[in-house]
C-alpha cells in the first residue's frame, strides 16, 4: 500500500463562498512528501490563495489515525490583529471528522452574501442558511442546527453572539468546550458571513495491524495517575505556584478527552459545583485553560461563572479578564459580558499575558494564542523547545496540549505510526526537522 | 385458463423457511460488555478499534460501539449491544438474519440481513447501528469473546464479564426450610408462639404485643425475650420470613404449583398489613386475650399438624383458606396481611444490611430475572425498564436471596447499609 493514500484522502477542496462552488484538487505526492501535512501545507495553500485571504483548513498524517491524540485540525487565516498568519489548532474531533470527509485540507475563500453554514461531508461541500441563529447562545445555537438535520453525525465550530455582534475579543466554539482560538478565526468567519462550520466524517482511513500494537505499547508507557488528569492538572502544569489551586478537586469531577486521546485533559465543570453557576446552565467543559486561568488571576473562584458565560457567547475568557482589575465581581456574567460585547478598544492585546520561559509572543500567536505555555525541557531553551514541540504536532496532526504535557514522548516515536517499519520513509524525523522550519519561520 | 385464487396458505412465509428459534437456556455464564460510564472520558477509542476488525479502517462510523457525549451534562454514553436474553430484534428481522449462538452471543448473518434496519427500530439500545455511508447493519458481536474496545480502552471504562451466576443459595435455602417446617410443625408442636428451651425463651413479637394489650401487664423477661428476634432483624432483615417461618414454606411449594390471577387492586397495598397489626393489638386489648392467634396461620399451622396437634376444628380450615390467595400473587399473605410480617418490617427498616440490584453489568430490561423470581415483588419492573437500578425496599425484602441467586450477571449483591458502591464497580 502506498504511504500517501494510507494516511491521506489525497484530495484538497476549494471552496467559494460568494458563488458556492467547489473545485476538488488532488493533493501533490511531492508536496506530501515536502511539507508533510498540517500547518506546514495549510501555510502553502494559503500563500497561493494570498490574494483572496482565506481560511484554510487542514489535517497532518497522523490525525484521525490510530496514533494517540490524533484530534487536530489546523484553521490557517491571517490574524484580523496583527494582519499576520496564525495557525489556530481546533482539537476535540474536528480533525478527525474533516479527514473522514473526504478531503484533506480545505481552503474557504470569498464571502457569503447571507449568514450561512459550510457543511462538509462525504466528499462534498455545501453551504446552508444560517437563518434563526444570528444571537443565540452557543449551545441554542448548535441545538437548532442540529434539529435542522438530526441524522448526521456531526461536529460543529461555530461563532457565538460575540462574533455576531462585531466584538474583537469573540472566539469560535466547538460545543460548550470553547476553543484555543484568541487570534481572530472568529472574526475572519463573521467577517465572510460565515456562521459555523459544520464537519460530518463518514469515512474513514486504512489501518494497519501494527498501528494496535503500536499504540497499546506507547499509551502504556505513559503511564500516568488518575489524580494526574482533567483540566486542573494542565492549570498546575500551566502555573505550579499556584492557579490551579484556587479550585477545590471537585469543582472537576469529570475528565474528558479529545478523539483518540489517552490522556483526560479537559473537565466538565457541572452546576452543582458552582454555588455561582446558574441553576438553568447545566455545565460546560473547560478547554480553554489559558483563558481559565486569567479568568482565576481575576475572579477567584467566581471565574467559573464567568468561564461558562463566555463560553456560552463566545466570547475570549483571557479577554474579558484583560479588563477586569483583581478581585472582580460579577453579579450576573451573561448580562454583564452581554454589554461588554461592544466599545472597547483592542489594547491592550489579549491573549497573550506573560509567557514562562522565553515563549516568544509572535511565536505563541502564530499559533492561535491559546496553547498552554507548559514548560517542556525546564532548561535555558524553554522556549524554542515549547515553539519545536507545538510546530512538530502541528504538522504531523497530533494534538499539542497532549505532546506538551508528555515531554518524555519524543517526536520521532509518533512517527513510527507513520513507517513502523521503514527507517527511510519520507517522514523522517530529518525531513520533520525541516518541515517544521516553514511555520515557525518569520511571520508573513 | 382461468386463474385459479390464490389462498394465503399457498404463500410461504419466513417463518415456514426460517422459524423462529426455540427459547434456549441461558447459558450458564453469559458474556456482556459492563460500560463505566463514570470513567469514560469520550475519546472514541473504542469506536477506532471496533472499526477497525469491521472493516479494517480507522472508520468510526463503520463500528459497532457508539460514544455519544454530552458537554451539558458531562456524562459519555456508549451504545452497545447488550446480548439481551430474550433479544427484541431477533423477533423483530423480518428475515430472521438475526441469531442468537448457543454462547449467549447475538450477531447478524450477513447472508440474509436485506439492511432493513427494522432491528435498530426493535432494539431498545438501539445498538445496532446503520452505517451511513452503505446502510450496512453493525452490531457488537464481542470479537467472538475477545473484545478489542475492551483491550485498548485506555480509562478501562469497557470491561469484558461473564455472568456468574451464584445458583448454590437455592439448595441451602430450601433444606434450611423444610428442616425448620420439620422442627416446628411435626417435632416441637406449637413453638413457633412460644418457643423455649429450659431458660430461653423466644415468643412471637406480635403475640407478646397482643399479651402486653390483654393483659395490661408488661413482663420484662418475656418482652425481652420477643426482642431477640426484631434484633436480629435489625440486624439481618426480615431473614425470618425468607428462611424460617413455616407458613412462608408452605406457601413457596403452594405457589409453585398454582396459576396466577392476580388480586384486586384493594387488597394490594402494604399498608393493610400495619392496620392487621394495629387491629390485632387493639382487639387483643377490647376482647381481654390474644385475638390475633386465634386465626394465625403461622400459629394454627404450627399448633394443627403433628403428632401432637392441638388444634381441631375450623381452625384448620385457616391456612388452607389463607394459602389460596397464592393464586392471586406469590406470597400475598406476607406482602399484604402478615402482622408478623409487619413488627419485622418495622424493624428491618433500621436494618444493617440492603439488596443492592443494578450493578454495571446488569442487562436491566433485557434481563428482569431478578424481578421475575422475587416472591415479594418488590423489585421495580418500571426502573428496569428504563435502565434505572431499583431501589429494594428492605421493610418488604424477606431475604431469600433469590434475586442474589439467579442473577447470570452477578449484578445483585448483599451490602451493608453504609455501603454506597455498586456492585461489580471497583470501591
Amino acid at each position: 500500500m502506498e504511504p500517501m493514500s494510507r494516511f491521506f484522502n489525497m484530495k484538497t477542496a476549494v471552496v467559494d463562498l460568494s458563488d458556492g462552488s467547489l473545485e476538488v484538487l488532488p493533493l501533490s505526492r511531492d508536496l506530501i512528501e515536502e511539507k508533510m501535512g498540517g500547518a506546514a501545507v495549510n501555510q502553502l495553500l494559503h500563500s497561493r490563495y494570498a490574494e483572496a485571504f482565506p481560511l484554510v483548513l487542514g489535517t497532518g498524517p497522523l490525525t484521525g489515525s490510530l496514533a494517540p491524540a490524533s484530534c487536530l485540525l489546523v484553521a490557517t487565516f491571517q490574524s484580523p490583529d496583527d494582519k499576520k498568519l496564525c495557525h489556530t489548532p481546533l482539537l476535540f474531533r474536528a480533525g478527525p471528522e474533516l479527514k473522514f470527509s473526504g478531503f484533506d485540507f480545505v481552503v474557504i475563500k470569498g464571502a457569503c452574501s447571507r449568514p450561512g453554514v459550510l457543511c462538509i461531508g462525504d466528499g462534498t461541500i455545501q453551504i446552508r442558511s444560517a437563518e434563526g441563529l444570528r444571537d443565540l447562545t452557543v449551545p441554542k445555537a448548535e441545538a437548532t442546527l442540529r434539529r435542522r438535520d438530526p441524522a448526521a453525525h456531526h461536529f460543529v465550530v461555530m461563532t457565538g453572539p460575540a462574533a455576531d455582534q462585531g466584538s474583537p475579543y469573540s472566539t469560535v466554539c466547538m460545543g460548550l468546550g470553547g476553543s484555543l482560538d484568541k487570534t481572530g478565526m472568529a472574526r475572519w468567519m463573521a467577517s465572510r458571513n460565515l456562521k459555523a462550520l459544520v464537519l460530518n466524517g463518514n469515512g474513514g482511513l486504512p489501518f494497519g495491524e501494527d498501528h494496535l500494537v503500536l499504540r497499546k505499547r506507547m499509551i502504556d508507557r505513559l503511564a500516568f495517575k488518575k489524580k494526574q488528569q482533567g483540566a486542573r492538572y494542565v492549570l498546575k502544569r500551566m502555573s505550579p505556584d499556584g492557579n490551579g489551586k484556587i479550585l477545590p478537586s471537585r469543582f472537576f469531577a469529570k475528565h474528558l478527552a479529545c478523539y483518540g486521546c489517552p490522556f483526560p485533559c479537559t473537565s466538565h465543570i457541572a452546576p452543582g459545583n458552582s454555588r455561582r453557576l446558574g441553576a438553568e446552565d447545566h455545565g460546560f467543559v473547560l478547554h480553554d485553560h489559558v483563558g481559565f486561568d486569567r479568568l482565576s488571576r481575576r475572579f477567584g473562584r467566581d471565574a467559573l461563572p464567568v468561564m461558562n458565560a463566555c463560553v456560552r457567547l463566545g466570547l475570549d475568557p483571557a479577554a474579558v479578564a484583560a479588563f477586569y482589575p483583581k478581585n472582580a465581581k460579577m453579579d450576573d456574567p451573561t448580562q454583564d459580558l452581554t454589554s461588554f460585547l461592544k466599545g472597547k478598544e483592542m489594547d491592550p492585546q489579549p491573549g497573550n499575558g506573560v509567557l514562562p520561559g522565553g515563549i516568544s509572543k509572535e511565536h505563541y500567536r502564530l499559533f492561535g494564542g491559546g496553547l498552554p505555555p507548559i514548560s517542556v525541557s525546564g532548561g535555558e531553551n524553554e522556549g524554542a523547545g515549547w515553539e519545536k514541540r507545538v510546530a512538530a504536532a502541528m504538522v504531523i496532526g497530533i494534538c499539542p496540549v497532549f505532546l506538551l504535557l508528555f515531554p518524555n514522548l519524543k517526536i520521532e516515536e509518533m512517527l513510527r505510526f507513520y513507517s513502523p517499519g521503514d527507517a527511510n520513509a519520507a517522514f523522517s524525523p530529518v525531513a520533520l526537522e525541516n518541515t517544521i522550519e516553514s511555520p515557525l519561520s518569520k511571520r508573513q | 385458463m382461468q386463474k385459479q385464487a390464490e389462498r394465503p396458505e399457498d404463500h410461504l412465509s419466513i417463518d415456514d423457511l426460517r422459524p423462529l428459534p426455540k427459547r434456549r437456556r441461558l447459558p450458564r455464564r453469559p458474556p456482556v460488555i459492563v460500560f463505566n460510564p463514570k470513567k469514560c472520558t469520550g475519546c472514541e477509542t473504542c469506536e477506532m478499534v471496533c472499526s477497525s476488525r469491521n472493516v479494517s479502517m480507522v472508520a468510526p462510523a463503520s463500528s459497532s460501539v457508539k460514544v455519544l457525549r454530552s458537554d451539558e451534562q458531562g456524562t459519555n454514553f456508549a451504545i452497545l449491544c447488550l446480548h439481551c436474553r430474550e433479544p427484541l430484534c431477533i423477533e423483530a428481522c423480518p428475515t430472521r438474519a438475526i441469531e442468537k449462538g448457543k454462547d449467549g452471543i447475538v450477531r447478524i448473518n450477513d447472508l440474509f440481513c436485506v439492511e432493513c434496519g427494522i432491528c435498530t427500530m426493535a432494539c431498545p439500545e438501539s445498538a445496532p447501528l446503520v452505517e451511513p455511508t452503505t446502510g450496512k447493519i453493525r452490531k457488537c458481536d464481542l470479537c467472538e469473546g475477545d473484545p478489542l474496545c475492551v483491550k485498548h480502552c485506555p480509562e478501562e471504562a469497557l470491561r469484558f464479564y461473564r455472568g456468574k451466576p451464584v445458583r448454590w443459595i437455592r439448595f441451602l435455602r430450601w433444606p434450611v426450610q423444610f428442616l425448620v417446617f420439620l422442627f416446628l410443625v411435626v417435632i416441637l408442636v406449637g413453638t413457633f408462639c412460644s418457643f423455649k428451651a429450659g431458660v430461653v425463651s423466644l415468643p412471637c413479637p406480635t403475640g407478646t404485643l397482643q399479651n402486653i394489650a390483654a393483659t395490661k401487664t408488661v413482663v420484662v423477661t418475656g418482652l425481652a425475650s420477643a426482642m431477640v428476634l426484631i434484633c436480629l432483624t435489625v440486624i439481618f432483615g426480615r431473614f425470618f420470613c425468607g428462611w424460617f417461618c413455616p407458613f412462608g414454606f408452605f406457601l413457596d411449594l403452594v405457589g409453585r404449583i398454582t396459576p396466577k390471577f392476580g388480586l384486586p387492586a384493594f387488597l394490594k397495598s402494604r399498608m393493610i398489613k400495619y392496620g392487621v397489626l394495629a387491629g390485632a393489638v387493639g382487639g387483643s386489648a377490647g376482647l381481654g386475650f390474644q385475638a390475633f392467634c386465634t386465626i394465625c396461620p403461622i400459629g394454627s399451622i404450627c399448633r394443627s399438624y403433628g403428632a401432637q396437634g392441638v388444634v381441631r376444628g375450623a381452625e384448620l380450615a385457616i391456612f388452607p383458606a389463607i394459602a389460596t390467595l397464592e393464586i392471586g400473587e406469590r406470597r400475598s399473605w406476607c406482602r399484604y396481611l402478615c402482622p408478623v410480617g409487619a413488627v419485622l418490617a418495622l424493624a428491618a427498616k433500621f436494618g444493617l444490611i440492603k439488596i443492592v440490584i443494578g450493578a454495571p453489568q446488569c442487562k436491566k430490561f433485557s434481563c428482569m430475572q431478578c424481578a421475575e423470581v422475587c416472591p415479594m415483588g418488590i423489585i421495580d419492573r418500571d426502573a428496569l425498564r428504563e435502565g434505572i437500578s431499583p431501589q429494594v425496599p428492605m421493610s418488604e425484602c424477606i431475604l431469600c436471596l433469590r434475586c442474589v441467586d439467579q442473577c447470570p450477571y452477578g449484578a445483585a449483591k448483599i451490602r451493608f447499609r453504609w455501603q454506597k458502591a455498586v456492585p461489580g464497580e471497583r470501591e
